[in-house]
């Protein structure tokens, strides 16, 4: 009887070993799934998983940012932080123009104003890293020039190109808005750097 | 700042208003009226435009609400001369 005991004492345990181990894998995919759900949510507003496959660095990059969203005070701050860590993301694994929003080099961006750099510095939503570097610039995006110029209401708007950007550092990413699908952001440069990029300005082909 | 508007005034108003682009003056504020550009001052109507007007102070671009002074006193400078000069019209017909 007491043998008999035993062996159940025993069959539990392994049972119990059984359960909690099934239960950490289960957990870990939920967790993992919640992260990547909130990450992607929070850096471009729609799926884009395959940044998440590139190396280490990429994947500590995206760790880091789930930590500092899940305690980030407001919101506003978080998206700030997501801009620049996904900026720092993209730059610094060399992730592929397709898998960086889809944008690839020769797409022209085109913002409108005189394009100085205190301007840069000043436009809406952007925000400034402890590097200089800005980022959420708002710009458009096109196959030609004429195409990026659409719904720019200046008379002369900065020229550029995606690989232009790249090529000096930054990065560009897709933020299509109402009524102005090809809206981008572009980031990681100092407002110096984006003034030389696109400057100097044209009259808007659109006006 | 103690103005008076005299008559002297109003006529100095309505010399200035009439020697000025003429309205409408539109402020274009980023992230309110646009995305992708500076915000700045449009001058005149869409299909009739004049130069741009892009405003600085001495920490950098001018905020919104000085844009909208500015476009609204434009624009309403005309009216508001039009609107006194009426309405003092009036006092002096009373009996």
């Amino acid at each position: 009887m007491s043998a008999h005991l035993r062996n159940l004492g025993g069959i539990t345990r392994v049972l119990y070993a059984i359960t909690a181990l099934l239960a950490g894998v289960l957990c870990c995919i939920a967790v993992g799934r919640v992260a990547a759900t909130g990450v992607d949510g929070v850096l471009t507003g729609e799926p884009s998983l395959a940044v998440y496959s590139y190396d280490a660095l990429a994947h500590n990059a995206v760790t880091r940012l789930v930590v500092e969203a899940s305690s980030a005070d407001t919101k506003q701050s978080t998206n700030a932080r997501a801009g620049e860590v996904y900026d720092q993301l993209v730059s610094a694994t060399g992730v592929a123009t397709e898998t960086a929003g889809g944008i690839a080099d020769d797409v022209v961006l085109a913002r409108g104003g005189a394009n100085t750099a205190d301007r840069f510095a000043a436009g809406s939503g952007v925000t400034t890293d402890s590097a200089g570097n800005l980022h959420q610039v708002s710009v458009n995006s096109g196959r030609t020039v004429e195409e990026a110029a659409q719904g720019i209401p200046h008379n002369q708007i900065g020229v550029s190109t995606a690989g232009d950007v790249r090529a000096a550092g930054g990065s560009v990413v897709r933020n299509p808005l109402p009524g102005n699908p090809g809206h981008c952001l572009v980031g990681g440069l100092t407002a110096e750097t984006l003034s030389e990029l696109f400057t100097p300005t044209i009259k808007n082909p659109c006006r | 700042m103690d103005l008076q508007l005299t008559d002297e005034t109003l006529a100095e108003l309505e010399q200035i208003s009439e020697s000025g682009d003429p309205p409408p003056w539109t402020a274009m504020v980023e992230g309110r009226d646009h995305s992708s550009g500076d915000s700045f001052i449009q001058v005149g109507r869409h299909d009739d435009r004049d130069e741009d007007m892009y405003v600085t102070r001495d920490s950098g671009p001018a905020q919104a609400r000085d844009l909208d002074l500015i476009a609204a006193a434009r624009n309403y400078l005309p009216v508001l001369v039009r609107e006194v000069k009426r309405l003092r019209g009036l006092v002096h017909e009373e009996p």
